[in-house]
């Protein structure tokens, strides 16, 4: 039946939670593509063939072109998706997404995030430079008190002090500074 | 809107406080506050009232609603009215909680208030409830919404308004497919995120 | 933050597609030439006239509209279920019937006589007022066996309004709890991520 592989698409987005983002399935769009191309064809030659008043083939021409909308449809609506994901997990994360995640985009959409990435600094870089993407929520305070909990080493904060974060210390941080490592799971927030 | 984000609002609410130390007029967004004098009382946004008693710079003279007598006659009246009463605040629920968590000392009785509260709380939250679930299954279109604080509203959504949009979109006559397949082959709306 | 706004389909939703691709039951009105091969019982050529056969609703449309095929209720929405939602909305498994029975439900409707059709819409949106009731009361009750086999019963529609409401609840009640500073930086780091990447328990 048609439109049965492109449907495979959407599936494999809403198996997982709208946050998440499956591996790119290049195999399965390329099937749909190929479907698409048979379709279309079969179409032209019987488009042909009605040329001569015979409009039998007319109920046929309709089928297929509403198989091809279809595919469409599923195409364009699984590379959104996935490029709204992409772009709500550069906000979760930071421009370098974790290893796992950026394995799963293929390589336009790498390229579509590093064009994102440009645009939003540039955009931040007309704000003075305010990280927009740092507070999800107004803050409460300046410093945050954070636990390691992996060896990071030595990280540098903005004044120049040096500070050394090593597994299970606790340190006093600002918040700025440790957000993205909180994110990224070197940190971890103590609350009071 | 999200319950961090009512909180927010709360804490731009003025109070009274006490400080410790002397200082000249502080300029915030929200406008000017200060000269500040050791003793003499002083109105502050309550951000700035729980960070300066974070650091012990200060004293926080609690709002005159939050002591146990006018609790306890408010929620006398919340639960006897079937209706939401007015409350004190329009933030009553947020300025008492960040109050009770930075500065439970500068207020009596802030065990009991707390027990006052939650009552007032649960009381409004079920009236809440039950009146979600008779609008829902009666359809309105609409509802007043009189007396409720910001922090209530928030905790109906989204269920309340995304069941009510879907209601309505149920009430509809001709479907998506339907609009669609009469565009079909013109450009499409981009999604809404 | 991120905005939630409520679900409205579009070209691009993967619920309306979901949904688009649910099968009804089809009677080819006009023989349509060379496709045979979508009527797995008929070793002919073509599509034949009279041929009874299910299509998914976003093909229907397109025939039903050039008067090329007939399309019929499918069993989640005939007479006979009709009835049953009638009498009691409360019990009846959606999730059973069709994943996204209201949305599928008002793409079938659009195919129907416009007498059928509005019954159909009118017992699709008595059925989600009359239930919306559980949704609440699912959102807040505490996990217990009893809730999840009721849970089960909710369409894809109804769970994620009863998912959405519960967060919200927890989320109240957490900062009723007065820790709300934490779970703002506790929403999102890279082991939240790998736990919500894993498939969910209700995905089909």
């Amino acid at each position: 039946m048609f439109g049965v592989k492109a449907f495979e698409l959407i599936r494999d987005l809403t198996l997982t939670g709208p946050e998440a983002l499956p591996l790119y399935n290049s195999e399965t769009v390329r099937q749909v593509l190929e479907e698409m191309r048979v379709l279309y064809e079969r179409n032209q030659r019987d488009v042909n063939n009605s040329v001569n008043e015979d409009s039998s083939y007319l109920g046929t021409v309709h089928l297929r072109h509403a198989a091809l909308e279809r595919n469409k449809r599923c195409l364009l609506a699984y590379l959104v998706n996935r490029l709204q994901r992409i772009r709500d997990l550069r906000w979760d994360f930071g421009s370098v997404l974790p290893g796992d995640v950026a394995g799963s985009l293929c390589e336009q959409e790498v390229q579509w995030l590093q064009n994102y990435n440009r645009h939003l600094a540039t955009y931040m870089r007309g704000l003075d430079g305010l990280d927009l993407t740092q507070e999800h929520c107004p803050p409460k305070s300046l410093c945050l008190e954070v636990r390691c909990l992996q060896d990071y080493g030595l990280f540098e904060l903005e004044d120049g002090e040096q500070v050394l974060l090593k597994k299970d210390s606790i340190h006093l941080l600002p918040r700025s500074e440790c957000l993205m490592l909180i994110r990224q799971g070197v940190l971890e927030h103590i609350p009071h | 809107m999200d319950t961090c984000e009512v909180e927010f609002l709360a804490e731009r609410e003025l109070i009274s406080i006490t400080p410790n130390f002397d200082l000249g007029v502080l300029h915030l967004i929200s406008g000017d506050f200060g000269p500040f004098k050791a003793g003499l009382p002083a109105e502050v946004p309550l951000w700035l009232a729980i960070n300066l008693r974070q650091r012990r710079k200060c004293r926080i003279m609690p709002p005159i609603w939050l002591n146990v007598k006018t609790l306890e006659e408010i929620k006398e009246r919340e639960t006897q009215e079937k209706l939401f009463t007015k409350m004190p605040s329009e933030h009553f629920m947020e300025v008492a909680q960040l109050l009770l968590t930075a500065a439970s000392e500068d207020i009596p009785q802030a065990g009991e208030i707390k027990v006052v509260l939650k009552d007032i709380w649960d009381s409004r939250q079920a009236k809440t409830r039950a009146s979600c679930s008779l609008l829902l299954q009666d359809g309105g279109k609409h509802a007043r919404v009189d007396n409720l604080t910001l922090m209530e509203i928030n905790s109906v959504r989204p269920l309340l308004p995304h069941s009510m949009d879907m209601i309505r979109r149920l009430q509809m006559e001709s479907s998506m497919e339907a609009q669609i397949s009469q565009t079909q082959g013109s450009s499409f709306a981009s999604p809404s995120q | 933050m991120k905005l939630n706004p409520s679900y409205e389909p579009n070209y691009f939703s993967l619920e309306d597609i979901c949904a688009t691709n649910s099968a009804v039951p089809c009677r080819v009105e006009m023989m349509i030439p060379n496709l045979g091969e979508m009527d797995r019982g008929s070793h002919s050529e073509h599509l034949e006239t009279g041929r009874r056969l299910e299509l998914p609703l976003w093909m229907a449309f397109n025939l039903v509209k050039r008067h090329l095929v007939k399309a019929d209720c499918s069993k989640a929405y005939s007479q006979s279920a009709r009835e049953i939602l009638k009498a009691e909305p409360a019990v009846v498994d959606l999730m059973k019937q069709e994943p996204f029975y209201y949305e599928s439900g008002v793409h079938v409707a659009s195919l129907l006589e416009p007498e059928e059709a509005n019954d159909l819409r009118k017992v699709l949106q008595n059925t989600f007022q009359t239930r919306s009731k559980d949704v609440i009361s699912l959102s807040q009750a505490e996990l217990s066996k009893e809730v999840i086999v009721r849970e089960q019963l909710l369409s894809k529609e109804e769970k994620t309004l009863m998912l959405e409401s519960r967060v919200k609840w927890a989320e109240v009640e957490h900062w009723l709890s007065g820790k709300l500073t934490s779970r703002e930086l506790a929403a999102v780091s890279v082991s939240n991520y790998l736990k919500r990447k894993r498939p969910r328990d209700d995905a089909e």
